[in-house]
């Protein structure tokens, strides 16, 4: 593995030198969101576990390493991430996972990728081999950089492993659907955020009326007890939990019917990221709606004011599900404060690659 | 009579702060001065020039401005409660106190968040959340003082953090003045905000990257049961032996507490908080959540704990023994200030296995240096809080004090380790941290704050050792690579 790493550090010396450019890459699965006419750096060959200590709930392993082999070696320790990380086609790489930064169906519950990472080892634009963070929880020495990496896209440097903070998964999991119309499903999180329920994920499918999922994560007694309770206010049906297992995972692997592109590609795929709390878009189709309305799928043509109109004034985190999404959301486009935003964003950019090697992502 | 300002204010910088906030907000006569000549960490004092306290983001705008014209060093400063000496003044500078700035500008139970102005006190957020069912997750043991500023400048914990998380696990936004004068608002209300996530780099940034002017978190249900366990032990491996097997069970206690024989000992002559003197170290392990869960969780912790050597268990049954179980914990600081004039507080971290070495190695230190010192944990994740007692009156207590802390920290950093897990770096661990990271990886921090700061006026010389102090300390981990050289600037 070592002589990977002088690999790495060599062609990053060598675009650094020449004035060239090169563009990380795992296996290319998220590529679709961030393509990329750089000579391509691949970190594929870097894998494996370095530590993985389930008492210390926390694994560092290399950044090529695939996703599901790592999910699958936690799993055997009774142990995940928690974060329940979004991923495409057969799944990717860890170093993909943090550099993209999407998360999935688990997100409110959970909080993003970022807060998951302990530590990071990095090479810089320099080529300079730094870590940053640890092992353990607390850590307050120093400025929190390796989180910075979470949803960076590749272009502050080349992420050689990173140490995540894993969980004991939930002793138990329990869907429940329910008919609903879209305002009323949105009203009931405004209620149920103050309630005590353990609740890992919605969705809510449809258009004015439509299907709410809502699944319940945590010990046996307590799942139990959040059922009869949300069936107290909300007429829910236990859902089969292979039926289950299946619709949360058309979620995390962006596989589900409504996000699929259609054949032409001709209408985008729009990724709402809005205050959970906003009422529905008045946007004609279907939705998926997930993260108790923090984000919202919806395919459709939108000219510049009719989003502003429907984001009630939080246009930053709306976009289109597409090849300019990854630039566009590191250019903070649409944010009410680019200047100082654009002007700190290059700061950061540069002290890790001053000479914009990964500037292609 | 002559009016002091007259004397020291040379430069006409009182004459403009009284300008900006009025008179009855600047304070320059030593004798008003000196109750903010340092934070709790009350070895490391210096007298400012100035202490201003303004009322809104305009009054702290119009400072910063002066500040930046002169280049005259701003330390940002809460309820002055941190332990690492953060606050501590820089006697040319402004003390910028926020305690003025204390309003809680919303509160939106729907949303589940809070927007608040940076001086609000920790514990004022779940109080005012309390009838909506809603808390305020992290909760440092100064939470009755400490203000919601302070505790994103240092991404402060508490004994629930296992569970909720720290600072920046419940913190969605934070706005504030950058040292340009100009405003910035970082993370928001939207689950994704676009642009690079500095989020992060604020939180815990110790007051050096901009003064935070508002601070909006997210609430979480108030779990409607907690009881606590007390386990016995016999030995501090056993008991820390005790803490891996609750972790590698698939349980995540809302709180994991240790305290060795010393800690319970004084704790228990000042509160008579019940605890078993004669273990060698207890362990207080807590669950919440509904009434099913948490007693479905304490029978298995109970299990647990008698399996793995505990010699003797209480639970709480009611609140107020709950309260008194945890009132020993709470109060091992004050404690630790009636046994001993003094004491000085370490924050290492290290993985949860290394505990109890790291025990054996700091009783060892105890005989070296010849000074007493008592062990109170946040088991749960590692974060070591050993309570150093000296007398500062006597001849070269304090040097040694300094230097037992200082060797604690270096075991902590070989132990896989960090030198601070919640206190921050501050003025006081700026040499350990040359240990913990190396000069390109020390580069990238004061290249990081000069983005924010260019001038260096904010909070200059706290956190980040220069690269001249850690060569001239000899304290210096050693580069895994030879350092190349860079561009950047070195200051």
């Amino acid at each position: 593995m070592d002589g990977l790493v002088r690999d790495f550090t060599d062609r990053i010396r060598e675009a650094e030198a020449g004035g060239g450019t090169l563009g990380i890459q795992g296996h290319g699965s998220r590529s679709f969101l961030c393509p990329s006419t750089a000579p391509i750096l691949s970190t594929r060959h870097y894998q494996g576990v370095v530590t993985y200590e389930p008492e210390e709930l926390f694994i560092t392993v290399r950044a090529g390493t695939p996703l599901p082999e790592l999910e699958d070696i936690l799993d055997s320790k009774g142990q995940y991430l928690a974060f329940e990380p979004l991923r495409f086609g057969a799944g990717g790489t860890v170093g993909g996972m943090v550099a993209a930064g999407l998360s999935g169906p688990r997100r409110m519950r959970s909080g993003p990728i970022r807060d998951y990472i302990l530590g990071i080892r990095i090479l810089d634009g320099l080529g300079r081999e730094l870590r940053f963070g640890g092992t353990v929880i607390k850590n307050v020495a120093g400025y929190d950089v390796s989180r910075l990496f979470g949803g960076s896209w590749g272009r502050l440097g080349l992420i050689l492993d990173v140490t995540l903070k894993v969980l004991p998964k939930p002793r138990s999991s329990l869907t429940l659907v329910v008919d609903i119309e879209q305002e009323k499903a949105l009203n009931w999180f405004k209620r149920a955020r103050s309630q005590p329920w353990p609740l890992g994920a919605s969705l809510f499918q449809g258009y004015t009326a439509g299907q709410l999922a809502l699944r319940l994560e945590a010990g046996p007694e307590a799942v139990k007890e959040a059922f009869l309770a949300i069936s107290k206010e909300l007429p829910v049906k236990m859902m089969a939990p292979e039926e289950a297992e299946g619709l949360w995972r058309s979620l995390s692997t962006h596989r589900h019917a409504a996000l699929k592109p259609d054949k032409e590609q001709a209408v985008p795929l729009w990724r709402f990221s809005l205050p959970p709390g906003v009422e529905p878009l008045a946007i004609n189709g279907e939705l998926l709606i997930e993260w108790h309305g923090g984000l919202r799928w919806w395919r459709g043509l939108l000219d510049p004011e009719a989003l502003e109109a429907l984001t009630h004034g939080h246009p930053g985190g709306v976009m289109p599900f597409d090849a300019h999404f990854a630039s566009r959301n590191l250019s903070g486009q649409g944010t009410h404060q680019d200047k100082v935003r654009g002007r700190l964003d290059d700061g950061v950019l540069k002290v890790f690659d001053p000479f914009a090697v990964f500037s292609s992502g | 009579m002559n009016d002091p300002a007259d004397m020291i204010d040379a430069e006409g910088l009182i004459e403009a702060m009284v300008e900006i906030v009025g008179p009855e907000w600047v304070l320059y006569d030593p004798e008003e001065t000196r109750a903010y000549a340092s934070d709790a960490l009350t070895a490391y004092r210096e007298i400012p020039r100035v202490v201003v306290l303004p009322n809104g983001e305009e009054e702290i705008v119009a400072i910063v401005n002066i500040c930046q014209q002169r280049q005259i060093p701003i330390v940002p400063r809460g309820a002055g409660t941190g332990l690492s000496g953060g606050a501590r003044p820089i006697r040319e500078g402004v003390v910028l106190s926020l305690a003025r700035m204390n309003r809680i500008l919303a509160l939106d139970p729907e949303a589940a968040i809070a927007i608040l102005e940076p001086g609000v006190r920790n514990l004022a957020i779940s109080e005012a959340a309390f009838p909506h069912g809603l808390f305020y997750a992290p909760d440092p043991s100064s939470q009755i003082a400490c203000t919601i500023g302070g505790n994103v400048n240092e991404n402060a914990g508490g004994v629930h953090c296992l569970k909720y998380g720290l600072t920046l696990h419940n913190v969605l936004q934070v706005r504030g003045i950058l040292s340009s004068g100009e405003v910035f608002e970082c993370g928001g209300q939207t689950p994704d905000s676009p642009g690079l996530d500095l989020l992060p780099l604020l939180i815990g940034s110790e007051g050096m990257l901009m003064i935070v002017t508002e601070v909006t978190v997210r609430l979480l249900p108030r779990p409607t049961h907690a009881k606590v366990v007390m386990a016995s032990f016999d030995s501090i491996e056993t008991c820390a032996h005790a803490v891996a097997a609750i972790i590698s069970s698939s349980l995540i206690p809302a709180g994991l507490e240790m305290m060795d024989q010393a800690a319970t000992r004084a704790v228990e002559d000042y509160v008579h908080a019940g605890y078993d003197c004669e273990a060698a170290a207890i362990l207080l392990v807590e669950s919440d959540g509904s009434k099913t869960e948490v007693d479905e969780e304490i029978a298995e912790i109970k299990e647990i704990l008698l399996l793995n050597g505990s010699r003797s268990l209480v639970v709480s049954e009611t609140e107020e023994e709950r309260q008194r179980i945890w009132s020993g914990r709470k109060n091992a600081f004050p404690a630790a200030g009636r046994v001993a004039p003094e004491y000085y507080c370490m924050d290492g971290t290290v993985p949860r296995r290394q505990m109890a070495p790291l025990l054996a190695h700091i009783a060892q230190l105890e005989k070296h240096y010849r000074l007493r010192c008592m062990n109170v944990f946040h088991a749960g994740d590692g974060n070591m809080h050993p309570l150093i007692l000296f007398d500062g009156k006597i001849m070269g207590e304090w040097a040694r004090a300094e230097a037992f802390g200082n060797a604690i920290l270096e075991k902590c950093i070989e132990l896989g380790g960090t030198v601070t897990g919640e206190h921050g770096v501050g003025v006081e661990k700026l040499d350990s941290l040359c240990l913990q990271f190396t000069d390109a990886e020390r580069e990238v921090f004061h290249a990081l704050k000069k983005v924010f700061d260019p001038l260096r006026i904010l909070n200059p010389d706290k956190g980040i050792p220069s690269l001249r102090r850690c060569v001239e300390h000899g304290r210096k981990r050693v580069d895994a690579q030879k350092r190349l050289p860079t561009n950047l600037e070195h200051f």
